[in-house]
């Protein structure tokens, strides 16, 4: 808008602007583009400000509530439970660690995927194959210790 | 693709082949963000596990006949994990939640936490259990996911002006609920220096 709006344009605005605030709250970053710009034209307004304030104050409320990360005993399982191939070959060394047991300690299987998921997390965005090489080889020794019965049944769980 | 990740929908290809290397990248990639999307929506660390974990379920039965269909594939698997948790909140016969308040008690190592923080936030998570299950998928997919409007439209099959009613009416009933208690949490904000006080 090149020209400042007029008092009834400003009125259509305000009443756009504050439907926004309802569904989207506070923080413009969150509004659709469109309505951004709404919001510019808007700015310094005494009831467009007393709308930002009202929904800045739920955005805190709702701030307080935070949830937990996801643990690696449920990675685990859906790693366990992903259709696919066994590795023909790869992690010899890691799979031999169970070789000739049906399961592997179940410390001994997390520390292996907690190994592969912190490859992950420290790899840097173009270390897709280094995190990718750690997952195989968590897989390698996860699918060492799951018989046939076992995937399918999880995977029909 | 030369270096750099592989993307969403290349992965889901090749774990539909049957490379669980590449199955293993999207649990890496998109485990927690569903996970609290239904951690939000079920309100208890274990009914969360299972939905997300039946989420991917879903996707590795798909995944050989997956296509794109114009959304991305986090939208999809967004709309899947909704879905689950919607049915399992209605299976829960929990059309009216507040007669039911959700576990809550694992959000945070707690014996860490000020009392009074626990209290304001377990006012808020009161108020937003007693949400409609909708408006709660609605405010949870945009306000805590931060999807894109057309995003979380896409992953509650509803139109962006259904999306925005349902965010609006959710924000609307969190405010009423709330504000009678403003005070307290003001309060409590008052004495509280967590950088979530704002």
């Amino acid at each position: 808008m090149t020209h400042p709006p007029s008092l009834s344009e400003r009125e259509a605005l305000l009443k756009t602007a504050l439907a926004y605030f309802d569904a989207y709250g506070a923080d413009l970053a969150r509004w659709p583009e469109q309505a951004r710009r709404t919001a510019e034209a808007l700015a310094g307004d005494a009831r467009f400000e007393a709308a930002r304030e009202t929904a800045l104050a739920l955005d805190r409320d709702l701030a307080l509530v935070t949830a937990p990360a996801a643990g690696d005993a449920l990675k685990e399982r859906m790693l366990a439970a992903a259709p696919g191939r066994r590795p023909s070959q790869g992690a010899p060394l890691l799979a031999s660690l169970f070789a000739g047991r049906r399961f592997a300690p179940a410390g001994a299987l997390a520390g292996l995927t907690a190994l592969g998921f912190a490859a992950g997390m420290v790899s840097t965005p173009g270390g897709a194959s280094a995190q990718e090489e750690a997952l195989a080889y968590a897989e390698a020794a996860i699918a060492s210790t799951l018989s046939e019965e076992d995937a399918f049944w999880a995977i029909e769980q | 693709m030369t270096g750099g990740e592989d993307s969403d929908e290349r992965l889901v290809a090749r774990a539909g082949e049957g490379d669980r290397a590449a199955a293993g990248a999207l649990v890496l990639r998109h485990t927690d963000r569903i996970f609290a999307a239904s951690y939000r929506m079920l309100g208890d660390r274990s009914a969360a596990e299972d939905a997300t974990q039946e989420t991917f379920l879903r996707l590795w039965k798909h995944a050989a006949r997956w296509k794109p269909q114009g959304a991305k594939f986090e939208t999809w698997l967004y709309r899947v994990a909704m879905n689950i948790c919607l049915d399992r909140l209605r299976r829960r016969g929990r059309e009216r939640p507040e007669e039911e308040a959700p576990e809550r008690a694992d959000i945070a190592p707690l014996a860490d936490e000020r009392i009074e923080q626990r209290q304001r936030r377990a006012v808020v998570e009161e108020a937003l259990a007693a949400l409609p299950e909708r408006q709660r998928a609605a405010i949870t997919l945009c306000h805590y996911q931060e999807l894109s409007n057309i995003e979380a439209a896409a992953a509650l099959e509803i139109s962006v002006e259904a999306l925005e009613s349902l965010l609006a009416r959710g924000r609307r009933a969190l405010r009423e609920r709330l504000s009678p208690r403003r005070a307290e949490l003001m309060e409590g904000a008052r004495h509280d220096a967590s950088p979530l006080s704002l």
